[in-house]
C-alpha cells in the first residue's frame, strides 16, 4: 500500500475486513478476528446493559467505529452512546458515555495500557475492562473505571457471583458468571 | 499494507511476520496483531543516525554493537523495530533477542503515537531491557531536542538522567557515553 500516514478516508475505504482494523494517529492496528467466546461475551454484555441504558437515553452498540480524534478511529467491543445522535458510519467520543473492551490474547497490553489512556484522554467517562479468563474464557472478571481528569481510576470490580453495580452512566447490576459459558 | 494482510483471521505468528519480508510500511508484531506505522521522514532518520553515532564509541569499548531499526524479538509473537539498539546478537541473524540488549532508543516524530509512547515502553520493560533512551525533538520544527535516559525498575522505567536542549547527557551506564543535544540536530 503506502508508507505515509493513513487518513480517515483511506481507512473507511478499506471497507469490511476479516481482521479488526483500527486507525491510530495515522497508523493501522490489525488484530486477529475475534474468538467466538469473545463475541459471545460481548453479546451478553450488550443484552444485559440494553434496557438500563435505554432508560437513561443511551444506546448500546457492538464493534462500531468510534472517532477519538482526526485520524484515530477505534472499534471498541461495546460502546454506549447518546441515543439522540442519528446513527452513522462512525460514533464520536463526545457522544459516548461508556466503552467496554474484552481482553483477547492479541490485545491484552493494548486494552490495559494504550486504549485505557486513549479513551480517558478522549474524555469518555466510563471504561469497562472485561477479563474473560484467558485462555479458556471461563472466569470473567469485570473492572469498571471512572474518568478522573485525563486518566481512569478503578471504581468497582467483580468476579464470579459478585455483581458489578453501576449507578452511572445508567443503573444496572452485571453478574460476571453468566457472561461466560 | 496490502488487503491480503487484512483478511488473516488467525493471530499472526512470528514465522508469518518474518515472511512478510520488506514491506512498504513499517510493520511490527505485537501478540499476533500487526502495527503498521507511518514511515518516518528525513529529520527523524537523521536524528536516529546521530544517536547511534553518539552511542557507538562507548558501546564498542564495552564490547557491544549498535544498529538502527532491526527486528527486536521481545518474546513469542512480539517483534518490534526500535530506532536504535545497543547490545549483542547473532551477527548473521534475522533478529536480535531482548536478552542481549543493553539499551533501546526511540526518537519521537509527528507520528509517534500512543502505541509508541505507551505500549512499546510497557513491552520493553516487560522484556527486561534495562535502559531506554527517549529522544524527543520539539515539533513541528525540529529545532531543539530533549534526551531522557530511563532505567528499568521492575516492570516500569524511571528517569535516570535528562538533557534539556543545549545540554549534554552524561551517563556511566550501561556503558560510559556522552550525548550532546546540539549534535543530534546536525543531521
Amino acid at each position: 500500500m503506502h508508507p505515509g500516514p493513513w487518513t480517515e478516508d483511506e481507512f473507511f475505504a478499506l471497507g469490511e475486513c476479516i481482521n479488526r482494523v483500527e486507525l491510530l494517529d495515522g497508523g493501522l492496528w490489525v488484530s486477529p478476528g475475534p474468538h467466538m467466546s469473545h463475541q459471545a461475551i460481548a453479546y451478553r454484555l450488550h443484552r444485559l446493559m440494553e434496557e438500563a441504558a435505554g432508560a437513561a437515553g443511551l444506546m448500546v452498540y457492538r464493534a462500531i467505529n468510534l472517532r477519538i480524534q482526526a485520524d484515530t478511529i477505534l472499534i471498541p467491543d461495546v460502546v454506549v452512546v447518546d441515543d439522540r445522535v442519528p446513527p452513522s458510519i462512525c460514533a464520536e467520543a463526545g457522544d459516548t458515555a461508556l466503552v467496554a473492551e474484552i481482553l483477547s490474547p492479541s490485545s491484552t497490553t493494548m486494552d490495559r495500557v494504550t486504549k485505557r489512556h486513549i479513551y480517558a484522554a478522549a474524555r469518555i467517562d466510563w471504561y469497562l475492562l472485561v477479563d474473560p479468563g484467558l485462555p479458556d474464557y471461563q472466569e470473567v472478571k469485570l473492572t469498571l473505571c471512572r474518568r478522573n481528569g485525563d486518566s481512569y481510576v478503578e471504581a468497582a470490580t467483580a468476579k464470579g457471583d459478585e455483581p458489578l453495580v453501576f449507578e452511572q452512566p445508567f443503573a444496572v447490576e452485571i453478574h460476571p458468571r453468566p457472561l461466560s459459558r | 499494507m496490502t488487503d491480503a494482510k487484512l483478511d488473516h483471521p488467525a493471530p499472526y505468528t512470528e514465522a508469518e511476520y518474518f515472511a512478510l519480508g520488506v514491506t512498504d510500511a513499517r510493520i511490527e508484531l505485537i501478540d499476533g496483531s500487526l502495527w503498521s506505522s507511518p514511515s518516518p521522514g528525513m529529520p527523524h532518520q537523521g536524528i536516529c543516525w546521530q544517536v547511534l553515532t553518539a552511542l557507538l564509541p562507548g558501546a564498542r569499548a564495552a564490547g557491544l554493537r549498535g544498529v538502527m531499526t532491526i527486528n527486536l524479538r521481545l518474546g513469542p509473537e512480539r517483534v518490534l523495530n526500535p530506532d536504535v539498539v545497543v547490545g549483542q546478537w547473532d551477527r548473521l541473524g534475522l533478529f536480535a533477542e531482548a536478552s542481549g540488549i543493553a539499551l533501546v532508543a526511540e526518537v519521537g516524530s509527528p507520528h509517534t503515537t500512543c502505541v509508541d509512547r505507551l505500549l512499546k515502553r510497557h513491552l520493553y520493560a516487560a522484556a527486561g531491557i534495562d535502559w531506554y533512551l527517549l529522544v524527543e525533538p520539539a515539533l513541528p520544527d525540529w529545532a531543539t531536542v530533549t534526551v531522557r535516559l530511563l532505567h528499568r525498575e521492575g516492570d516500569q522505567y524511571v528517569e535516570a538522567a535528562v538533557a534539556q536542549p543545549g545540554e549534554t547527557l552524561v551517563s556511566a551506564e550501561p556503558f560510559p557515553f556522552e550525548m550532546h543535544t546540539t549534535d543530534l540536530l546536525d543531521f
